[in-house]
């Protein structure tokens, strides 16, 4: 049984990153390997926002996040720097910017880099998703 | 580990280069080894006389002066036409080994994990 660390840069909008990453998550638990933490970085960090809201037709990654990370319980990383500079704000950073809501919730944790570089520590493989 | 971080963005275009060295010093910081490999658009964060300042944006470009507290000693810049800058002024701040496309294959082969934002 191997253990993963997944990182996501490419963005939920403009790349494939989210639809493959997601894919790659589900054959990793189906062939009994699993998943350290999933951690969204660079455009990736968008997929946090619980205010996404595409068309009933579409895939929301947002949701489809959540979902598989319930499912499998593994934590889903969003960098705080880049998160918070896209408007992505979790509740201790909008406490601290003073501003009256958030938009990134549980299972979503919005974190320090340090986290990305234990985890990689802490994994048997480590892969991307541009 | 033996980490590889690729910039092959602007440094003028969006956030990529400074995601991408920000990540750099992280991994550092937690003892990892890191290398960069400047390469295409992201050669520009090599040139002498950035002032970004100029036209109102951050130089967040100082921090590469800072490469070597955090021990990012190996640094990379992958030649080609069609961005010849090895021909430009570079900047004081990183004097990079430069790496030509028959070496890049063993450049990528002698690091453990590679990203590129």
């Amino acid at each position: 049984m191997l253990s993963f660390s997944v990182l996501i840069s490419g963005s939920p909008f403009q790349s494939s990153a989210h639809h493959s990453a997601l894919r790659f998550i589900e054959a990793v638990y189906k062939q009994g390997h699993t998943v350290n933490c999933a951690f969204f970085y660079s455009e990736a960090v968008q997929v946090a926002n619980d205010l996404i809201c595409p068309a009933n037709d579409e895939i929301n990654y947002h949701q489809a996040w959540k979902k598989l990370s319930l499912q499998h319980n593994f934590p889903l990383y969003a960098c705080v720097s880049v998160a918070n500079k896209q408007g992505v704000i979790g509740k201790e950073e909008s406490m601290l910017y003073e501003l009256s809501y958030t938009n990134a919730k549980a299972p979503f944790e919005i974190v320090g880099l340090g986290a990305w570089a234990k985890s990689i520590n802490d994994s048997d493989k480590v892969i991307q998703f541009q | 580990m033996k980490v590889l971080v690729v910039i092959s963005s602007s440094p003028f275009k969006g956030d990529k280069a400074k995601e991408s060295v920000d990540l750099s010093l992280s991994l550092a910081a937690f003892d990892h080894e890191v290398s960069l490999l400047f390469k295409g658009e992201g050669l520009l964060c090599l040139l002498e006389d950035h002032q970004p300042k100029s036209s109102g944006l951050k130089d967040y470009f100082r921090i590469l002066k800072a490469l070597d507290l955090y021990e990012i000693e190996s640094v990379y810049a992958f030649e080609c036409q069609q961005y010849p800058i090895n021909q430009l002024k570079l900047s004081q701040r990183i004097s990079p080994l430069w790496c030509t496309a028959d070496k890049l294959q063993e450049l990528l082969a002698s690091h453990e994990m590679v990203f590129h934002l």
